[in-house]
């Protein structure tokens, strides 16, 4: 049950940058849980769609990438719908 | 933070890069400060449900409470029976905390316990929610944690859980006169630890008649 915890803390790490960038829907995202977290995986998407589905993000897809060493969580990325101001979206494009 | 346009139906993807277990980690860390700043010496109880940490803790209150002020906080995902059993050894306060599901304390709830702490506090125990798995990646920003195991967990309970026992500074083991009844050979579960972590103290008790508590304080430099 630490996954949910843990689903809490990435969702919130992924809604505080969609709200960063005035972003829409999340889409998906992307995450690296080390080996050594003995996480399971199915339970902590679970989460993280419920937690989403709750705050208006249904279906986010859910991406573990699991590095051979190290024990990180680590939230890579997040695709979301584009900025409903596409002006503010520009800063810091890279 | 940056952002990259995603060449298909028009996304974006934001690039986040943030290290979960590190956020947790700074805010153990700022537990660590808390109890620094008002000379507080504070520790974790660990274990599975009825491995003895709450009469760990209740032998524990009845020793300290002669030399130092102490307070309990007593982490349970429902009920209030930890707290009342501690309540009348001498503890100068004992604080519940419910997690509502969670199946450990983290930093964040237990410092929000903390605001409740009456002053003069000089020895504080935590219990953790009974559980040998979840609570190991979650650190509370306390001087040592103690994992508290007993005979009734068989033979293998060390090598079973690892990153439990991996995040030990103290290991107790509980319920000593059980052993041979629930044909358990101690041996085996110091020998893994052994393994696992070379030189970590052991401690062996007997919840029940308060035997082996004197060296647990004396393992945690609190006699």
């Amino acid at each position: 049950m630490h996954e949910l915890s843990i689903a809490s803390d990435i969702w919130s790490s992924v809604k505080k940058a969609a709200a960063q960038h005035g972003a829409g829907r999340v889409k998906s995202i992307k995450l690296e849980i080390g080996a050594l977290q003995m996480i399971e995986e199915d339970q902590l998407t679970f989460w993280i769609q419920a937690l989403a589905e709750r705050d208006g993000s249904p279906a986010v897809t859910v991406k573990i990438a699991t590095p051979p060493e190290g024990a990180q969580i680590r939230v890579v990325s997040a695709e979301v719908e584009p900025p409903t101001d596409r002006a503010n979206s520009h800063e810091g494009i890279g | 933070m940056r952002l990259f346009e995603t060449t298909e139906q028009g996304s974006v993807e934001i690039v986040i890069d943030e290290d979960i277990q590190a956020r947790q980690d700074e805010l153990a860390g700022i537990n660590r400060q808390w109890f620094r700043d008002r000379g507080i010496r504070a520790f974790d109880i660990a274990g599975s449900v009825g491995a003895g940490k709450t009469s760990l803790i209740a032998g524990l209150v009845g020793r300290l409470s002669a030399k130092h002020v102490v307070g309990v906080i007593a982490g349970d995902v429902a009920t209030t029976y930890d707290a009342e059993r501690v309540t009348g050894r001498g503890a100068r306060q004992v604080l519940q905390i419910n997690t509502g599901g969670m199946c450990h304390l983290d930093a964040r709830v237990v410092h929000q316990a903390l605001q409740k702490l009456q002053e003069g506090i000089e020895v504080l125990l935590i219990e953790n929610v009974g559980n040998l798995i979840c609570p190991a990646h979650f650190a509370l920003g306390v001087e040592a944690r103690i994992v508290v195991a007993s005979a009734s967990e068989g033979s293998h309970v060390i090598e079973k859980h690892p990153a439990m026992f991996k995040s030990a500074d103290l290991v107790v083991l509980n319920k000593t006169d059980i052993a041979e009844a629930v044909k358990v050979d101690l041996s085996r579960p110091i020998a893994d630890l052994e393994v696992m972590r070379p030189g970590l103290r052991v401690v062996k008790t007997n919840g029940l008649t308060g035997e082996g508590v004197d060296e647990v304080m004396a393992a945690l430099g609190l006699v």
